[in-house]
């Protein structure tokens, strides 16, 4: 290959990094793949709001709910979790409103506490 | 020599036209995407998502969205969303983003801080800016039905198609976490209202109309907003849109009466029964005027959005209205150049006239029994939803 082909060569990589920083750096398509793959079922998509929880990013929390109860609409302890998500951003009264909507209370204490510290004292739903 | 040039043109090229900015993270029912100049073809999960291609959902049918920079869309039955521009730089951690919801319910929320970058949302009656916030809104005949419940907004008349109720729902000035408190400024009408706490709502009934708000929004309000956005969870709940999800959008006329319409009470045009309130009972509101707001531009893509109008319209823009439903100075003006279909006229829709006819299948009419599994569907409906609380 001559001389003048390889430096083309050398540009055109070049060029297509500069066109497309994904190349040069982590994909973030990718990344939200991964965190499609988080939410495939409940027990998994709550885990993964409670990473996102721990890791201080509420919002990803909530988006990772709200994804995971368009898929399963009967998580209850994910739409709890995600009312006490909505107070602790101070959306009390959106967070609030979720729980009084809630037609079962069977959800464990510590979830139930957990919603009760975010949001303030309200009545558990007492539906089975 | 010629060959290697090609090549490096395209390199530079393909990237632009084909942008991906995010990809569809969780898809409900009957979803499309619409690239530029062809037809809607169904959306998978995990689609990529590009720049101008516009997301159209069908009845009871809902989308969510991903983008780049892990900020969220979702939108809910009948609605239209197209991503205009996208530009994220993980390395200097900005983001800026234009899009476009001409229809339905949606909720956007940022996703990760950003140091810089704007966020518009352009709605057939104004724009929203965005500061790293969580916020609902609402465009079209839901919105002026939900409007009709809440004591600011109940006597104003609101356009099926246009009208619009957006609402923030935080962060809040005392949210926790590595979050910053949220804050929406909305254009319309020439005049810009700012909002930034949680559950005001600001109302805008008709393109060059009445800015009205921030209001708080009610809880039966917003249980019904979050019907509207969520509609597999709001039957699991049951919470009640205020129209039948099961119906596929159409215009009503009955929610629209043309001015001169007297009642049979013999009142004048727009009493009686009609719950989105009058024309006139906002001080000096002659009713909406034709065309977009200025600065949004028309739609091309989208004739069927366009309503017919009354002939009269206000000319000039009204003021903001904080606290208290006031008036919106109205003048007659002339009739725009833009000359939307008659009223009586079938709405074009280009959802359902775009192939393929994914509703026709009976598999696709399934809806979610609430376990995430497909049931069969009901027939479609027209109307509002009969169980719709009564405006107060």
């Amino acid at each position: 290959m001559a001389v003048r082909d390889r430096i083309l060569f050398s540009l055109i990589a070049a060029a297509a990094c500069v066109a497309s920083p994904a190349f040069a750096q982590s994909d973030p398509v990718a990344e939200l793949d991964a965190l499609v793959g988080d939410t495939v079922d409940p027990v998994s998509g709550v885990a993964a709001a409670r990473a996102a929880i721990g890791a201080g990013e509420l919002t990803i929390a909530v988006a990772t709910l709200e994804r995971l109860l368009m898929a399963f609409p009967r998580a209850d302890a994910a739409l709890l979790l995600h009312a006490s998500l909505l107070c602790r951003l101070d959306d009390r009264a959106g967070g609030r409103a979720e729980v009084a909507a809630l037609k079962s209370g069977l959800f464990p204490e510590s979830a139930w506490g957990e919603a009760i510290a975010a949001c303030g004292a309200m009545p558990r739903p007492a539906g089975n | 020599m010629g060959k290697y040039l090609f090549a490096a043109a395209m390199a530079l090229t393909v990237p632009a036209q084909a942008q991906v900015v995010g990809i569809s993270s969780a898809v409900q029912n009957d979803v499309r995407l619409k690239k530029p100049g062809a037809l809607p073809r169904p959306v998978a999960l995990r689609q990529r998502i590009s720049i101008a291609e516009m997301i159209q959902t069908g009845a009871k049918s809902q989308l969510q969205m991903l983008l780049l920079d892990k900020s969220m869309f979702t939108v809910g039955p009948n609605a239209r969303l197209t991503i205009d521009r996208y530009v994220y730089d993980p390395a200097r951690n900005a983001r800026s983003m234009g899009a476009t919801v001409t229809r339905g319910a949606f909720r956007f929320l940022s996703g990760r801080r950003t140091q810089g970058g704007t966020s518009t949302i352009n709605t057939p009656v104004g724009t929203i800016g965005v500061r790293g916030t969580m916020l609902d809104g609402v465009v079209g005949e839901n919105a002026a039905l939900i409007a009709a419940g809440e004591a600011m907004t109940r006597r104003v008349r609101g356009d099926p198609e246009t009208a619009t109720l957006i609402v923030l729902r935080g962060p809040g000035r005392a949210t926790q976490g590595d979050v910053s408190p949220g804050v929406i400024d909305i254009t319309a009408s020439g005049r810009t209202v700012t909002v930034d706490r949680p559950m005001q709502a600001v109302y805008v009934p008709y393109p060059g109309g009445p800015v009205i708000g921030p209001f708080p929004l009610s809880n039966s309000g917003l249980m019904q907003l979050q019907a509207v956005l969520f509609p597999a969870l709001a039957q699991r709940l049951g919470l009640q849109p205020p129209v039948d999800p099961d119906q596929t959008f159409a215009p009503r006329s009955d929610i629209w009466p043309p001015p001169g319409t007297v009642q049979e009470d013999g009142r004048g045009p727009g009493r009686g029964p009609n719950p989105l309130g009058r024309p006139g009972d906002l001080n000096g509101d002659a009713g909406p005027p034709r065309g977009f707001a200025p600065g949004v531009p028309a739609l091309p893509d989208l004739p069927g959005i366009q309503p017919g109008r009354p002939a009269q319209r206000p000319q000039t823009r009204g003021p903001a209205v904080q606290g208290n439903a006031g008036a919106d100075s109205a003048q007659p003006a002339p009739i725009g150049a833009a000359s939307p279909p008659a009223k009586d006229s079938p709405p074009s829709s280009d959802f359902e006239a775009s192939p393929p006819p994914v509703r026709d299948d009976p598999a696709k009419q399934a809806q979610p029994d609430g376990n995430g599994q497909q049931q069969t569907g009901s027939q479609p409906k027209t109307g509002k939803n009969p169980s719709r609380p009564a405006p107060r």
